[in-house]
């Protein structure tokens, strides 16, 4: 057989591989329901018909906070927000050259919000989930390959070049595969509606904008898994170096870069403890390069309140807080709020100027042990704090107690539960009334 | 670097993309080049043990030529003698101190201890090289082979180095013989590299391997090693069941390695020694070592049963000698009282047939032509009894050898043999993976060649069954993020 006929061989050989791949992708892959807002965000980033001079990335911080339609009123330019779920650098540096190729974009927004930085080395990886978002959706190119082959160790490059490998045991599942391929059969699927991605709160908005109508009610902040400090140590090499790479890449290509961080709750950032640890690190990896950083958590109460009703849980903004913080961000980023006025220097100056109140309780719960403890979330002294504790099992109020210690323990029985009520009072006058279940499997 | 790693899959197009492009007159350096890497790979200090092996056999070899060519008739005898002794004794010498050092002393300590003698303290903590008894055998062979006069000494280190360390054979064999493999080392700039039905016949047998390791073999794992892991918690089904699988697991595993090996080999041009013949569709514990790891078992008929007399001697010494030579083939396997016992059993199982054999000729049995299904249950009852003498192979240790077989016959069940945790899409996978190797087993025992009978196909068929081949790997193989990739059975040889 002559050479150019292997070769011809080996090339068709090759796209029917590929093709055998798509197949078994669209098979198995369910990027039906949530997976599917990155799908569309990515095909519509593609699809762009004019060009995008401001791109927004980042993690959920991102795309939950930044309202394309908003700013592209107020600065009269094309937004688009490329924000995908727990986006780390790396994905937001591949999704900044994606759009690159295309758009001749101006200023690209970088939300850091501190949990990416607690991520671990990318090499270390074990959920690989937040660069499947991206990475499925990217079209093959030698970005989207170094992409992949830097974001895990090699025992994942399989999955994440074969996606029909992660849902291999999918395959045994005729009824799963029936109904997968009949919802992308669908004419919303194909044409990258977004009624698959709707929910009864949530939807996707437009040009990457995830809006949410879920409302944290005043008063109502609890967790029970507690917010861990920031320790410098913890936030990883590579995310310091892809921070350092995304400002090269910007700095090559003529970008403007900022680097924000949008508003969240004071529950969290108070029960942290150190945040402004995390603005010193990030300020020091900028020194000398140009780059702004702006912290919305930094924001005087009267301009954005680190309060319940603008989010939609301890983390993200909801719909009507998203579109206070991105007009807000857009008058600042004009000039038409001065910085100082916006801003304070760091947190602890803020926590200073806040007025005494209950932020939330921490209700952790050991199953082994049986046992719930409470803690209250404050910034007055304890003493000034009062919260009753009510413990309900089967309709039935079997415990009630008052505490006005830094934390209380309860205990319950084998096999009960229920719910758990604190009303949290500061110098007499409630505060805060929060439910959690407890004893759940 | 595992052949069912990343590296490889990297590293063999790298190495033969070069090899094809390259001067033909250099490609055999280029050649041990990368096999040394891909041996240092492991560990790089392991190299120096495969240097001295190259080095002394290789020097032995020259010395014995040179005794016969310059010395006087007795003294060349012994000189001759003497080199080959040193060739031996150290190669030897290196494989005991590195495999057998640390059982051999365990079990002279075991029997001091029961003399009230105090027992000798020691420290080895290096891990075993490699493949060390793969390529320590293929050079004494190589030795012999110059010994006897059977072949000319390879002059060149290089070629030589490569015989001894050619990559795809490197760790898990076959043990090549210098006839098969220098001579087309010697030849290899006169190979045709670009032959397109060579090369995909390679790749297809890379393939081919690759499903049987990873998606019979190592499937097959996940249930052997949940069962003899605790085989307290299991009784004569789930034990059994373990067993059957576990003899098709270590087929797969290193049958599927061979295939590897060779289809490499085959896309650069070379042709290894085929390892298997259809092992389990022979009809006797005889006929099974004719077609189980042919080429090891070839090494020990030629190398020490015919030496110690093989069957010329009487049925005594014959005996011995099989005795002898399993003994030896379990102990090559590992340094373990278990492995013993596993080439006791054979032996004894050969022994034992042989007995019959000659009891029925004496007794003058008239020869029937066997039905098809007295000829079935005799190649069942032969696995049978291979299959359990994989239960020492697969134990580890003597002793729990022992108690794997107690607890089999101590209760009929516990769970079922579908109460051990393994999927339904495993065991359906398992039984497709099962037909098909059995479906190729027959037709190469019926003569067919399965590679023939697939190229005669229409193109769409070919590619079909080529894509079949690969996608069915890629996607239900048993490697990547949920499971430890499972390194070849016989590495630890």
């Amino acid at each position: 057989m002559g050479k150019i006929k292997v070769f011809i061989c080996l090339l068709s050989f090759g796209i029917v591989f590929f093709i055998w791949g798509k197949i078994f992708s669209y098979m198995v892959v369910d990027d039906t329901v949530w997976y599917s807002t990155s799908r569309i965000m990515m095909h519509e980033l593609y699809t762009q018909e004019s060009n995008i001079d401001v791109l927004f990335v980042g993690s959920s911080h991102c795309y939950r906070s930044f309202v394309p339609e908003i700013a592209d009123k107020l600065w009269q330019k094309n937004t688009f927000n490329a924000g995908t779920s727990s986006q780390d650098l790396d994905g937001s540096l591949a999704v900044i050259k994606e759009a690159a190729k295309k758009n001749k974009i101006e200023h690209v927004y970088l939300e850091i919000y501190y949990g990416i930085a607690m991520h671990p080395a990318y090499k270390k990886r074990t959920e690989m989930t937040s660069t499947y978002l991206l990475s499925d959706y990217m079209k093959p190119s030698l970005n989207k390959l170094d992409y992949l082959l830097h974001a895990s160790s090699k025992e994942y490059y399989v999955n994440s070049f074969i996606p029909a490998r992660r849902y291999w045991e999918s395959f045994s599942d005729l009824n799963y595969m029936k109904n997968i391929i009949q919802r992308k059969n669908t004419k919303i699927y194909r044409e990258y509606k977004y009624d698959f991605v709707t929910t009864e709160k949530e939807y996707y908005a437009e040009k990457g904008y995830v809006a949410s109508n879920e409302k944290v009610e005043k008063g109502t902040y609890w967790t029970g898994q507690d917010f861990a400090p920031i320790k410098e140590e913890n936030i990883s090499t590579d995310w310091r170096k892809s921070l350092q790479k995304i400002i090269k890449f910007c700095q090559e290509h003529d970008i403007e870069l900022t680097l924000i961080s949008s508003p969240m709750p004071d529950f969290r950032l108070y029960r942290l403890g150190n945040y402004d640890d995390y603005i010193q690190v990030v300020n020091d990896i900028i020194q000398g390069t140009g780059v702004k950083y702006y912290d919305f958590n930094l924001c005087r109460e009267n301009y954005f309140s680190g309060e319940e009703l603008l989010f939609m849980d301890t983390d993200h903004l909801s719909k009507t807080g998203a579109e206070k913080f991105t007009t807000l961000f857009s008058e600042f980023c004009m000039g038409d709020i001065p910085k100082e006025e916006l801003f304070y220097d760091s947190y602890e100056e803020k926590v200073k100027n806040m007025p005494f109140k209950i932020f939330g309780f921490v209700v952790t719960e050991s199953k082994e042990e049986h046992l719930i403890t409470i803690e209250p979330v404050t910034n007055a002294e304890i003493r000034r704090v009062a919260y009753f504790i009510s413990k309900i099992s089967d309709d039935q109020k079997v415990y009630k107690r008052k505490g006005s210690s830094p934390e209380c323990n309860i205990f319950y029985t084998e096999g009960e539960k229920g719910i758990l009520k604190v009303t949290g009072f500061l110098d007499g006058r409630k505060m805060n009334e929060v439910t959690a279940q407890y004893g759940q499997e | 670097m595992l052949f069912n790693s990343i590296d490889f899959l990297v590293f063999f197009p790298v190495v033969t993309g070069i090899y094809f492009f390259i001067p033909k007159r250099i490609r055999y350096i280029w050649i041990l080049a990368a096999s040394y890497y891909f041996y240092m790979s492991w560990n790089p200090k392991h190299v120096i043990l495969l240097i001295f092996s190259t080095m002394v056999t290789y020097l032995s070899s020259l010395v014995m030529v040179g005794c016969e060519k310059a010395a006087q008739d007795r003294r060349r005898e012994t000189l001759k003698k003497l080199s080959m002794a040193i060739g031996i004794g150290s190669n030897l010498l290196l494989l005991i101190f590195f495999k057998y050092a640390g059982f051999l002393i365990d079990s002279l300590n075991q029997i001091l201890s029961k003399c009230g003698i105090s027992i000798i303290e020691y420290q080895m903590d290096f891990l075993l090289p490699v493949g060390i008894s793969f390529y320590t055998f293929q050079a004494l062979g190589y030795m012999i082979d110059v010994y006897r006069g059977e072949i000319p000494v390879e002059k060149n280190i290089f070629r030589y180095a490569l015989f001894v360390s050619f990559f795809p054979q490197l760790v898990a064999g076959p043990i090549e013989r210098s006839k098969n493999l220098l001579s087309q080392i010697q030849t290899m700039k006169k190979i045709e590299v670009w032959n397109f039905d060579r090369i995909r016949e390679g790749f297809l047998l890379m393939g081919w391997g690759l499903f049987q390791k990873l998606v019979i073999a190592d499937r097959i794992s996940l249930y052997v090693n949940q069962v003899y892991h605790s085989y307290a918690e299991y009784g004569f089904a789930e034990i059994g069941m373990a067993s059957i699988l576990f003899a098709f697991q270590i087929y797969c595993d290193f049958s599927g390695y061979t295939d590897i090996a060779r289809g490499a080999a085959q896309v650069m041009g070379i042709t290894l020694t085929g390892n298997f013949r259809q092992p389990y569709l022979a009809d006797s514990v005889k006929e099974f070592w004719r077609r189980w790891h042919i080429s090891l078992t070839s090494w020990f008929t030629d190398y020490l049963y015919i030496p110690l007399g093989g069957s010329k001697k009487g049925k005594l010494k014959q005996y011995r000698n099989i005795f002898l030579v399993f003994s030896v083939s379990g102990l090559w396997h590992g340094a373990s009282w278990s492995f013993l016992a596993w080439g006791g059993v054979n032996a004894i199982y050969q022994i034992l047939e042989d007995l019959y054999k000659s009891w029925k000729e004496r007794h003058s049995v008239p020869k029937k032509k066997y039905s098809w299904f007295l000829h079935f249950g005799k190649i069942i009852f032969t696995f049978l009894a291979v299959d359990f003498a994989w239960i020492f192979f697969a134990a580890g240790n003597l002793k729990t050898a022992f108690q794997i077989i107690a607890q089999m016959f101590s209760q009929i069940s516990t769970v079922g043999i579908l109460g051990v945790d393994f999927r339904k899409i495993d065991w359906i996978l398992l039984l497709a993976g099962a037909v098909l190797l059995m479906t190729v087993d027959i037709l190469h025992e019926k003569k067919i060649s399965v590679f023939g009978l697939v190229n005669k196909q229409k193109l769409y068929i070919r590619w079909t069954l080529y894509l079949g081949l690969i996608w069915g790997t890629i996607l239900f193989g048993i490697y990547g993020i949920q499971y430890d990739a499972g390194q070849f059975i016989y590495f630890q040889f």
